[in-house]
């Protein structure tokens, strides 16, 4: 046998190799497990329970539970917006409000399923799995394998991620999100300007993760946040914008989605920042975080928690509220400025105007999920995460189907 | 000395820059061109699309058709349970009473909106235009079956979704088979058409504009062939066996049979009085020289229906009972959810000849649940004018033009109207429904 048969007899770059990897094999893993979990938790929590009814508590599919179950609350904008466009009625809430990226790859899956609600729960999923992959790589990028494998089965079994699977972005963010830092941190800058610019035309928040490219760009020419006193640091960053301008220059275009979303949405309502208009719609008092979470917390403390008579799910928004403000300084310190900073607006920006859905939010700051991955070498504390969240996931699934506001 | 060319196209840069650049370009194009193509706003306006026929802002063959069956969500389900169903559209349960589904298209009249429906538990369901709202009926149209099937009939909600009926028109139907409805809206006004036959015309609309939708209360029943049209080939002939008496619709059963129109010869010549339009549901009742009389002597409630279907009105009679049973009885059914039937409706009486006037409900056995009675002490020799004033929810008794009880809770809002003779001969004159109240 030849050198050249024997390298390729043992690097075999094939579609099934590539499958057999732990990259793969591992989300997948993660997946299926807990697919099953919020499959079986979401149909028979629909079926066994009787359900609440009311105005408004639509059922898209109800004579399929298994496509039902996935389109609750603000699934319906997203339906809307596929079905109807987008709509923008000022003062009223609107899918103006909602980003294009997930609507559109619906729209389009649907022209090969026949059915929106079918295609949106594919779109969903697949995000979902394409996600996990990019967060194993990452992980194993900033940590090792061992860190990934956990960090992929503590955010698909996070109790908030049936949202993952519901006719909602949290997904499709997660997957461009985590693939645009993930190429950043490969030095692949014009991949990681493609996924940050699809990030921005998915949730406001995504112009953070241009944040993250960026932040990462300036690291790699020796200028970080916490070098920013030094005249050392300037003098590389000099040097990087003369060799590396060209990098810098295409990932500034990343935020060219936004904008095009923005020119779309002046020409059709002439509001180029409709989605931000609409938001007073919403009743948000914008009150700033400290504030807003004092104003929530307050309450918590005079609730009877004997008879259950709690407001459960304002609780654990602030629970998630506390565990990634907490964190982030944590994250900060291991995996430097970026993550801890965009792990802060995920959770700070929102805040500013209402704790409400904090623990779905957090769902998509994956570097909160690579911290724990790193914490879970830990097996008390990995087992108790396991346990905990996958319990609970199952739990709060039957309450979402149910139309039980969750996040 | 050596040139050094790079290679702009090598793999590497291919891999690092070359295709993500492209798909960067490509993303950007895609975007700009499925933005306002896939998402913008399809919603028929006034300027953009006015549906004057089924071409202009709907599939070619109406509304709710293939898009129902595979594609649920352009029907919007404002409450109860509803599904696609063989391309139509089903509410699947007989709970509930106000189970609507709107089409989140608006529609500008003229227009006809045509559905056929079959009932398959109960029977209640009609068509609502001019919805200006997908979230609630206010301000819209109904039109709609009676929920024992004998009649149709026809109002607007208001801005809190308060129902006024307009009018009512008997029928006669094979509860089960399929019933073609038609609007046709004229802006101002409609008509309604039932398998072809013309029940009524030019009524007052509150909203031509808007959305069309279903109702199905308490009703199981599928919708199919679900249409807005333009008006080209529905017509509307005279209107058969209508008349209007002080805004309530009384009429001679318009005979429907499987959508075939086999009596519409049953136009009244004369303006009827309510007496014109009774029914023996119970008891054998004699009509004579302007006064309706029950006969039969059996310790029962007889009842006869006055045909008519209403809510916020005054019903007034002079009642004769029989001194020869000096426990007779005589008074008025209302409420009825069921023309034919006592079981839920309200019932005011004198008793044992006029010491006492009771009332109450039947329960759902038809058995009188008594809920209070006053010592009258009326003569039994002579005639006493017994009136209800029935309001949206109590009502008044009045003995000879006296109110005794005032503001009784009503459990409905309407019902079907009848007189009740307990055994003897109990004679009823100057039948009066005064809708001023």
């Amino acid at each position: 046998m030849t050198t050249a048969q024997l390298e390729s007899a043992e690097t075999p770059n094939t579609i099934l190799s590539r499958l057999r990897d732990a990259s793969f094999i591992h989300p997948l893993f993660a997946f299926l497990i807990t697919r099953t979990i919020v499959l079986l938790g979401g149909y028979l929590g629909e079926i066994a329970i009787p359900g609440i009814t009311g105005e408004g508590l639509y059922h898209v599919a109800p004579n399929n539970v298994f496509l039902d179950i996935w389109a609750r609350w603000d699934s319906g904008f997203y339906l809307e917006i596929v079905n109807e466009g987008y709509k923008f009625i000022p003062d009223q809430i609107s899918s103006v409000a909602f980003f294009p990226l997930y609507p559109l790859l619906v729209k389009l899956t649907s022209l090969i399923t026949g059915n929106v609600l079918f295609a949106s729960i594919i779109v969903s999923n697949l995000s979902l799995l394409g996600g996990l992959i990019f967060l194993y790589k990452l992980a194993e990028l900033e940590f090792d394998a061992d860190t990934a494998q956990r960090t992929v089965y503590y955010i698909a079994a996070f109790p908030t991620a049936f949202f993952f699977s519901a006719v909602y972005t949290e997904s499709t963010y997660l997957l461009v999100s985590v693939a645009a830092v993930y190429f950043a941190r490969r030095k692949l800058w014009a991949w990681a300007t493609l996924f940050a610019l699809l990030t921005s035309v998915t949730r406001i928040i995504g112009l953070g993760i241009w944040g993250i490219v960026g932040l990462e760009w300036l690291r790699t020419h020796g200028w970080t946040l916490t070098t920013i006193y030094r005249a050392d640091a300037w003098r590389n960053l000099w040097q990087g914008l003369r060799t590396d301008w060209h990098n810098l220059a295409i990932i500034l275009t990343a935020p060219l989605g936004l904008l095009t979303h923005m020119r779309f949405l002046n020409k059709t309502f002439g509001d180029p920042i409709a989605f931000w208009t609409i938001q007073s719609a919403w009743e948000r008092e914008d009150l700033g975080f400290i504030r807003i979470i004092a104003r929530d917390l307050t309450p918590v403390f005079s609730q009877n928690f004997g008879t259950g008579d709690i407001w459960w799910h304002v609780i654990l928004d602030l629970s998630a509220f506390f565990f990634a403000f907490i964190a982030a300084f944590f994250i900060w310190r291991r995996l430097g400025a970026g993550y801890a900073i965009y792990t802060l607006l995920g959770i700070l920006l929102p805040a500013n105007s209402g704790s409400g859905s904090i623990s779905r939010y957090i769902l998509v700051l994956f570097p909160l999920f690579l911290m724990l991955g790193y914490w879970g070498k830990n097996r008390q504390l990995h087992n108790a995460l396991i346990v905990g969240f996958s319990c609970l996931l199952g739990i709060l699934t039957t309450i979402f189907v149910n139309w039980i506001f969750v996040a | 000395m050596d040139v050094v060319r790079k290679d702009y196209f090598s793999a590497e840069n291919m891999r690092r820059y070359i295709i993500p650049l492209a798909l960067i370009i490509i993303t950007l194009l895609l975007l700009n061109w499925l933005l306002p193509m896939q998402l913008a706003p399809r919603v028929a306006t006034e300027e953009s699309a006015p549906l004057v026929d089924a071409d202009a802002a709907v599939p070619a063959d109406g509304i709710g058709l293939e898009t129902i069956g595979s594609n649920f969500t352009n029907w919007l389900p404002i409450k109860g349970a509803w599904q696609a169903r063989d391309g139509g559209v089903e509410h699947t349960t007989r709970t509930d009473f106000d189970n609507y589904i709107a089409y989140t298209t608006r529609f500008e009249p003229p227009f006809a909106f045509n559905a056929t429906v079959q009932h398959l538990d109960g029977i209640g369901a009609g068509l609502l235009i001019g919805m200006q709202s997908l979230e609630s009926n206010a301000n819209s149209t109904l039109v709609r079956f009676e929920t024992d099937g004998s009649a149709m009939f026809w109002g607007s909600f208001d801005e809190a979704g308060q129902f006024t009926g307009q009018g009512f028109a008997p029928i006669r139907i094979d509860t089960l088979a399929p019933q073609r409805v038609t609007i046709r809206n004229l802006g101002n006004s409609y008509d309604v058409i039932l398998n072809g036959e013309t029940v009524v015309t030019d009524l007052a609309l509150t909203a031509g504009a808007g959305y069309v939708g279903l109702a199905a209360p308490e009703t199981a029943v599928f919708f199919s062939d679900i249409r807005v049209s333009s008006l080209d080939g529905i017509a509307v002939s005279d209107p058969v066996a209508v008349e209007l008496i002080e805004g309530v619709n009384v009429g001679n059963p318009v005979m429907v049979d499987n959508g075939v129109a086999v009596d519409d010869t049953a136009v009244v010549e004369e303006p009827p009085t309510l007496l014109d339009q009774v029914e023996t549901i119970s008891g054998e009742w004699i009509y004579e020289e302007g006064a309706i009389r029950q006969i039969l002597q059996e310790p029962t409630d007889y009842v006869t229906g006055l045909n008519i279907f209403g809510r916020n009105y005054t019903l007034a009679s002079t009642i004769t009972l029989d001194p020869a049973t000096p426990d007779s009885g005589g008074g008025f059914i209302f409420h009825a959810p069921d023309r034919d039937q006592l079981a839920g409706s309200t019932m005011v009486r004198l008793l044992n000849g006029g010491e006492q006037i009771v009332w109450g409900q039947f329960d759902e056995t038809g058995v009188f649940q008594g809920a209070g009675n006053i010592e009258l002490d009326l003569s039994i020799d002579e005639s006493h004018d017994i009136a209800i004033t029935v309001g949206n929810s109590n009502y008044d008794i009045l003995v000879n033009g006296e109110t005794i009880v005032r503001g009784l809770p009503l459990a409905v809002r309407e019902g079907w109207i009848g007189l009740v003779a307990y055994r003897g001969v109990v004679t009823f004159e100057d039948v009066i429904l005064d809708l001023d109240g």
